[in-house]
């Protein structure tokens, strides 16, 4: 989902991290989480490979099966991570920073789908549903999700249908939600049976990312009682939910801790039933700095954490014995043109600027080759994504080719471009691709004017899509839906902010991407995106990630079966523990 | 002496407002929106005009403005200055527009850790400046001397971010050790626990400071030993201790306190580089946080807050002047 998780707040530019700072074990992001200016790398923007869960939908108790450092569980005891942006609020639909790693802690989801794991699926709220057609769900409500305890009055008892309505009615109600894009666009209709044990919810036509947006985490089930007016602002600093976890106290701008909650309906089934989670209690300490995070982390006051390249991790590991887990991240820096500016109009020039990016480079030099090229849908994606042979036809590195464009689009051998950016982004990666992106665009024949901008000043003139073009963002996309609607006419949210589209100059491209939304078939999907992708290609893309990398993140030896290869769902998987 | 201190408190509250229509004016003047922020990716321009509603900042600056036309003066009795102010009389600090909460108990929650380390820097600064200062004036041109004036240009030198870099890394690096990170220890259940968290990032802080003492105390000390009132001190047969620190260092001092008075004022910058580097909750990284968001109330109230304890430490520099040296007199 896209998000508002600016946040990054800010504050954390401040540090320079992330909006979503590891959130725990498998912490990872939201849908689509935009980290500009905040900070760098890591921390939960992971969105692992390969997953490793299999099991069958509709299955009532999933845990994943690819984890690392196994071994038999244990309970008790408190883990400790940071994260380097504060709590704003408790409430889900308005959350934008930290908060939103816990809110799958916290809350429920009806089912949650891994967008890097077909074969995950995590059956929450719901034990699972059907669809009579393809704009109709039902879903069968499970028995004994009971909220936990609270300090909100809110009563320990079941969560039923007629919760999920009063949620997802709160969200209808707020347009600026992040959840809005999918809840206020994309549902037509919802009912609760008498009973509160089928939920029903109707799209308004097929919808291909149902799978990715309905278990997102700022989509969670808050019991109806919190969401009453007399309770509602208290959200703010308090909680109340059925998730694995309760919030048991939030102290502004140092942490929150959670405990677990005690009614949590979860089993290991794996281990005899035991209940989850594993752990006692959670530990966030907000530390806003990744210095003092890392020298957190060497001293055992945290559990983890996400090194900012590989040189840091390597270095971390000399005599130590931490887990280590290697992810695909689903966040990319991009290149954005606007395409009703000169010379970004003419196709050719869009090209000269697709061409005249060498990947390779950033993979060397910014993350030591761990990292991969980028098409217009991101390599982690896996099959909607281009592979490197396809993108080195599509995409070649080839400055004479820029120029060559640049001179039959122009009548000149260079041309003049003014492009803007964050001047003080505290992503990293940013700060390094910058430079090889400079040097790279002279040497395609662009004279770049640059135009760095403070943070809020960019973030403005791009919400506003005041600018020729910018080169920015790191962002978190578990999924391609944003960086097709990125190509659209009417902008990555679809409301005309933040970009305009190649579809502004060709139609069809709207249509293809309003189009491939409602593809069910996922042969007939992954076929559509990639003609579409080819489709844009042609045109010259206004929006070009450029490359993905892996994180590494360290874990104490003492965490134990930590969920990977399945990106933000790991974030509803509390069948970790700690060993000492 | 009561005369004296009514009229500096008439002009610091002069200075304040000044200060207070200052920043008022650069928050709005620099460019960025409070409300983008607010808003998000899913942001529209009629949400933004909400939120810009919700905020106040819809509302003209200030009661009165100027106009290019006729009737080129405009009058409001709803303004952003106007309520600002208003609010700020009767004791309301505000509401973070990035957080939606009032910054009264932020800055409250944020204060003692601020006071921790800022009390804590200038025992360390004084313990450490004015000792050595002295020391280095009495065995002048001594390795004692050479030894505490390189020091002190060292200290001087190095800049506090990247002494409080080191300071936090090495022992971290080499010893698997660090200061508590990430969450304030209660002064009163852990008063150990507690000093370990903050005296770090206090030494850091004091470093600079207490080499600027040492040497101002230095010169001062020396300027004093010339003076015949110390020859006289000497021949009345008081030991060398007895003149330096009875008679010498309590009349070097006027200089190093004001010093340390407008040290205590810039320990406010200070803070917020230490506070961000070792994660400590306090009003610095508070008021950084709100500056990189834009949040016009928070930041308006620590700029006044900054600048009230700056004229209020003048004041009290000042009136200590009198103390130090009975010769002076306020009338």
């Amino acid at each position: 989902m896209a998000g508002n998780y600016w946040d990054k707040l800010t504050t954390q530019r401040v540090t320079r991290r992330r909006v979503l700072q590891t959130t725990g074990v498998a912490g990872a992001a939201a849908g689509a989480v935009w980290l500009v200016g905040c900070s760098s790398s890591s921390s939960t923007s992971k969105t692992p490979a390969a997953g490793t869960t299999k099991v069958a939908p509709t299955a009532q108790a999933t845990t994943a099966s690819g984890v690392a450092n196994p071994g038999t569980p244990k309970a008790g005891g408190t883990y400790t991570v940071a994260s380097t942006a504060d709590f704003d609020t408790f409430d889900p639909y308005i959350g934008i920073a930290a908060s939103v790693g816990y809110f799958p802690r916290l809350y429920n989801v009806l089912v949650n789908f891994s967008a890097l794991d077909a074969n995950f699926r995590f059956d929450d709220l719901s034990t699972g549903y059907e669809q009579p057609d393809a704009t109709t769900y039902n879903f069968k409500i499970r028995p004994g999700v009971k909220v936990g305890p609270n300090q909100l009055g809110v009563p320990e008892r079941a969560l039923d249908a007629n919760d999920v309505v009063t949620s997802y009615e709160r969200i209808k109600s707020l347009p600026q939600s992040n959840a809005f894009a999918f809840i206020g666009k994309w549902l037509a209709s919802q009912t609760a049976s008498a009973d509160g044990q089928t939920y029903t919810l109707k799209t308004p036509k097929p919808y291909s990312f149902f799978r990715n947006r309905i278990g997102s985490g700022i989509n969670t089930i808050v019991p109806k009682e919190a969401l009453t007016d007399a309770v509602i602002g208290k959200l703010k600093q308090q909680a109340a939910g059925a998730g694995a976890f309760t919030l048991k106290s939030y102290t502004e701008g140092q942490g929150a801790t959670l405990i677990k909650n005690p009614n949590y309906y979860r089993k290991d089934d794996a281990n005899g039933g035991a209940s989850v989670p594993y752990i006692n209690q959670f530990d966030v300490k907000i530390i806003t700095d990744q210095s003092a995070m890392r020298v957190a982390f060497q001293s055992g006051q945290l559990d983890s954490y996400t090194a900012t390249n590989l040189d840091e991790s390597n270095q971390l590991q000399q005599g130590q014995k931490y887990t280590v887990i290697k992810d695909p991240v689903n966040t990319f820096i991009a290149f954005t043109m606007n395409p009703t500016k000169d010379p970004w109009k003419d196709d050719r020039i869009r090209l000269a600027a697709l061409y005249a990016i060498d990947r390779q480079a950033y993979i060397d030099r910014v993350y030591k080759g761990e990292a991969k090229a980028d098409g217009l849908v991101h390599w982690p994606q896996g099959d909607l994504a281009f592979t490197d042979a396809e993108l080195a036809t599509l995409q070649p590195y080839d400055p004479a080719k820029s120029k060559a464009l640049i001179k039959a689009a122009t009548g000149q051998d260079r041309v003049t471009v003014k492009v803007m950016w964050p001047a003080d982004s505290d992503i990293e990666q940013h700060k390094l691709h910058l430079p090889i992106w400079l040097e790279q665009m002279k040497a395609a024949g662009f004279d770049v004017t640059p135009d760095a901008q403070p943070f809020a000043t960019w973030l403005g003139n791009y919400t506003n899509i005041k600018y020729d073009a910018s080169l920015a963002l790191n962002q978190i996309y578990e999924y391609p839906e944003f960086n097709l609607d990125f190509q659209h006419s009417e902008g990555p949210a679809r409301n005309n902010i933040y970009a305009i589209g190649v579809g502004k100059l060709y139609p069809e491209i709207d249509k293809g991407i309003d189009d491939v939304k409602s593809i069910s078939d996922h042969t007939a999907f992954v076929k559509a995106i990639k003609d579409l992708q080819r489709l844009i290609y042609s045109k010259g893309p206004t929006f070009v990630p450029i490359v993905s990398p892996y994180s590494f993140t360290l874990y104490q030896s003492r965490v134990h079966s930590i969920p990977q290869g399945i990106g933000a769902s790991g974030l509803f998987v509390n069948t970790w523990y700690l060993d000492g | 002496m009561q005369t004296f201190i009514l009229r500096r408190l008439i002009i610091g509250i002069v200075i304040l407002f000044v200060l207070s229509v200052t920043v008022f004016l650069l928050m709005r003047i620099v460019p960025g929106d409070p409300a983008i922020r607010r808003c998000g990716l899913d942001c529209t321009k009629p949400k933004i005009a909400q939120i810009h509603k919700d905020l106040g900042l819809d509302k003209p600056y200030f009661p009165v403005e100027l106009r290019r036309g006729p009737p080129f003066v405009s009058f409001s009795s709803d303004s952003q200055y106007g309520t600002y102010m208003s609010s700020i009389l009767t004791g309301d600090l505000g509401t973070s527009t990035f957080n939606q909460k009032p910054v009264g108990p932020q800055v409250i929650d944020r204060m003692p850790v601020t006071i921790e380390i800022m009390v804590l820097t200038l025992i360390f600064t004084i313990i450490v400046g004015i000792p050595f200062g002295a020391l280095s004036a009495v065995f002048r041109n001594s390795p004692i001397d050479y030894v505490v004036r390189s020091t002190s240009v060292l200290g001087l030198a190095v800049p506090s971010f990247w002494v409080a870099t080191l300071v936090l890394v090495i022992p971290s690096d080499l010893w698997g050790y660090a200061p508590i990170i990430g969450r304030k220890v209660s002064l009163i259940n852990d008063p150990i626990g507690n000093f370990k968290q903050v005296a770090p990032a206090a030494a850091v802080l004091a470093l600079g400071s207490a080499a600027g003492v040492m040497r101002l105390t230095r010169s001062s000390l020396l300027e004093v030993m010339r003076q015949d009132y110390m020859r006289t001190a000497r021949a009345k047969g008081l030991t060398q201790s007895a003149v330096v620190i009875r008679h010498g260092l309590k009349n070097s001092m006027i200089p190093v306190v004001t010093v340390l008075g407008l040290q205590v004022s810039g320990l406010l910058g200070g803070a917020i580089i230490v506070e961000q580097i070792f994660t400590l909750p306090g009003l610095g990284l508070f008021t950084l946080q709100a500056l990189l968001a834009k949040d016009y109330d928070v930041v308006q109230t620590m700029t006044l807050y900054a600048g009230a304890t700056v004229v209020l430490l003048n004041l009290l520099v000042d009136v200590s002047y009198a103390w130090l040296d009975p010769r002076i007199r306020y009338s």
